[in-house]
């Protein structure tokens, strides 16, 4: 054990002495982190939570239908997150989303209210290409309501066929118009568990580079051997499982304290939320552990540090992209969300996901469970691998 | 009295080819034994299976008593590794590099402190202590990876063709170095390919050649064992090689052998033999640069007992 401290503590030495440790492991993924965050904050954020959105609304019906929407959207004004200004035209609209001072605009167009049912007719979204996520709302606000006019419409159409009569007709309209509707906006920040959209960035550039720093410890088994000290360890009575023990603690040291500082850091510098220290810390040691095991195997395969360091950046740039450590992947139908899922990174986020919302580390279980299998299918192709080296 | 070094009938094989078909040798306190031979001869294969860092197929190794293999911690406490190609940290000092290797053998504190001092003077780098060894020169790091084999006294210090691709001037600090050890006590098994370091430092030497040790003994009884023969070296231009089949019908001479352009002739008496010699040269269109005559020495028996020369 004492020979393991004394490599160990010679390697970390190095590692110090070798600056490039503190670019990869906090320098670059502080630094993208903050890139991210400041020009796709708006994107990664998906939580609501930060959110706001300015709309406009233009009634050129001056009908009923017309003011059942204003009705709608005096309800979103009353929120914290919205904010809903009357313009006296689509041109005048359009000018406030030219000059970004709206995120999009709902112009009900002359005549809404006649037409409604009787023939084509829409309500307008105009939407604010500098603010996708405030367009996409308003559209889908604009979409519920249209839904919800369409329901009453054939609520009264089919009464009226079935033999009602006309003076029961406000008394239908009535009726339908205040069943629940079809789509609820809820409040965002209970109902969505997400981290914000900086402390997103700063947790995706974290485990991405983890997989980064993790090598400047494995990396130093193929250093031993570049500098011939290997054979000069083995000469001195030092065991092969020794020296592998002590380049996979630094990679462990190096991958606990970049995570740490980067993740206190966000939290101080970002205002991060991470949720609850312990679920968290459990995650980070897990992530660490499966970094570490997976770049062994490649120390173990590999001949020389350049071409270990090349395939280590390979399998690093991959995970980490379908991971979901630069936009959100996981969570959706699709096959590269279910492809994602066989990353520890994937896992990582989804579990700090979890904890935005509050909560203990029970709510992360599963994650640690399937970073906890990664590390492990990884440690023992790595020591299948190292076996059959000391064997050869 | 127990030697530090037996080597018993050591094999080793690389699937078909057989680097060492059955070597035996053994080193006394305080004595220096040097295994000379070519490239390619087998030495750093015995070294690797003397220092525990490879197992052999067949026969044993015991250091100081105790049986070495990869293993053995006890018998590898016993030797100082110096390999062939250096095995230092480049971006350590010299006194960070001995402290961390010094450490690895259990010393520490001031015994330790002052015995990096000791060994770094003995290899003259004591003014240079906490200086990365990566601003050394070559021949200044090839000295700090001795004294990296000499840090922890160890009764039998292991020496891989030190002095490759070293410059004069280091190497002679080298040599020096090694050659005050055997006066302090300790055992040097020394490769090398260079006669002169084997007779300078050695004062055994094995002569290995294609995974055997063909002779051995003291430099006085190895030239002994092949008469008084003269070796004759020849510098010349032109097909060497058949120049030297042409030379061994010549009477008087023992055997011939030509490498990097020069013919090295052993012959009986090089005084009288010397004109036929060089008729021979003339008679092949060969052109010869220049002519030395030698008395018997190591590399002339190598070329007697191999038939080759010794940096063939």
């Amino acid at each position: 054990m004492r020979q393991m401290f004394l490599i160990a503590g010679k390697d970390l030495r190095l590692r110090l002495r070798d600056r490039s440790v503190f670019i990869i492991g906090l320098a670059a993924p502080a630094l993208l982190a903050l890139i991210f965050t400041f020009a796709f904050g708006d994107a990664l954020d998906l939580s609501g939570g930060g959110f706001s959105a300015t709309y406009g609304f233009v009634d050129l019906d001056g009908g009923d239908a017309g003011a059942a929407l204003a009705d709608v959207l005096e309800g979103l004004d009353s929120s914290d997150q919205f904010e809903v200004t009357d313009f006296p035209s689509a041109s005048a609209a359009e000018a406030a989303i030219e000059d970004d001072e709206i995120s999009a605009a709902f112009v009900v167009p002359a005549g809404f209210s006649e037409l409604v049912g009787v023939q084509d007719t829409a309500i307008e979204v105009i939407g604010n290409v500098d603010a996708p996520t405030g367009s996409a709302i308003a559209a889908a606000i604009a979409e519920a309501y249209a839904v919800n006019v369409e329901r009453v419409s054939l609520t009264v159409g089919a009464s009226v066929a079935a033999g009602a009569s006309p003076d029961s007709i406000p008394a239908l309209v009535q009726a339908a118009s205040t069943q629940p509707p079809l789509t609820h906006l809820g409040d965002l920040n209970t109902v969505v568990r997400q981290m914000d959209g900086p402390t997103y960035a700063m947790a995706g550039m974290a485990v991405f580079f983890l997989f980064f720093t993790v090598q400047f410890g494995v990396a130093g088994l193929l250093e031993e051997r570049r500098f011939g000290t290997w054979d000069r360890l083995m000469s001195a009575g030092v065991s092969k499982g020794t020296v592998i023990a002590a380049k996979a603690f630094v990679s462990f040291v190096l991958g606990i304290v970049s995570m740490a500082v980067l993740m206190l850091g966000a939290a101080v510098g970002l205002g991060a939320n991470w949720g609850d220290p312990l679920a968290v810390s459990a995650l980070v040691v897990m992530g660490v552990l499966a970094a570490t095991a997976v770049m062994s195997v490649v120390a173990a395969l590999a001949k020389t540090v350049e071409g270990a360091g090349n395939v280590q950046s390979i399998i690093a740039v991959t995970l980490g992209l379908l991971g979901g450590t630069f936009v959100p992947v996981a969570g959706g139908e699709g096959i590269l969300a279910k492809l994602s899922l066989l990353t520890p990174h994937a896992w990582f986020m989804r579990g700090l996901n979890d904890l935005a919302g509050g909560g203990s580390i029970s709510l992360v279980v599963p994650s640690l469970l399937a970073i906890g299998a990664f590390a492990l299918a990884a440690t023992l192709v790595a020591l299948w691998a190292f076996t059959r080296e000391v064997a050869a | 009295m127990t030697n530090v070094l037996d080597v018993d009938g050591l094999k080793r094989s690389f699937d078909d080819l057989v680097a060492v078909g059955g070597v035996s040798f053994s080193i006394e306190p305080g004595e220096a034994y040097g295994l000379l031979g070519p490239n390619g001869a087998g030495k750093t294969t015995t070294i690797s299976m003397v220092a525990g860092l490879l197992e052999s197929d067949a026969g044993s190794v015991s250091v100081a008593g105790k049986l070495m293999t990869t293993k053995s911690s006890d018998a590898k406490r016993a030797i100082g590794l110096v390999p062939q190609d250096l095995a230092i940290y480049p971006d350590l000092t010299a006194a960070e590099n001995l402290k961390f290797f010094g450490s690895l053998y259990g010393m520490r504190g001031a015994s330790l402190n002052e015995r990096i001092m000791t060994v770094l003077e003995m290899v003259g780098l004591s003014d240079r202590a906490d200086d990365r060894s990566d601003e050394y020169s070559g021949g200044m790091k090839r000295r700090l990876n001795i004294a990296v084999g000499l840090l922890h006294e160890p009764q039998l210090l292991i020496l891989d063709e030190p002095t490759v691709g070293v410059d004069p001037q280091s190497r002679n600090a080298i040599l020096e170095s090694v050659e005050g050890l055997s006066s302090r006590g300790m055992s040097v098994l020394y490769t090398t390919h260079y006669m002169e370091e084997a007779e300078r430092l050695c004062d055994r030497v094995g002569i290995i050649d294609n995974g055997l040790l063909v002779a051995e003994g003291t430099r006085r009884s190895l030239v002994d064992s092949i008469g008084q023969d003269d070796t004759v070296h020849v510098t010349a231009t032109g097909n060497l090689h058949h120049v030297a089949e042409l030379l061994r019908a010549v009477e008087g001479v023992v055997t011939a052998a030509e490498a990097h352009g020069v013919v090295s002739v052993v012959v009986d008496r090089a005084a009288i033999r010397l004109p036929s010699i060089l008729a021979t040269f003339t008679e092949a269109g060969v052109s010869v640069v220049a002519v030395e005559v030698s008395e018997p020495n190591l590399e002339a028996v190598f070329l007697h007992l191999t038939g080759k020369a010794l940096r063939d």
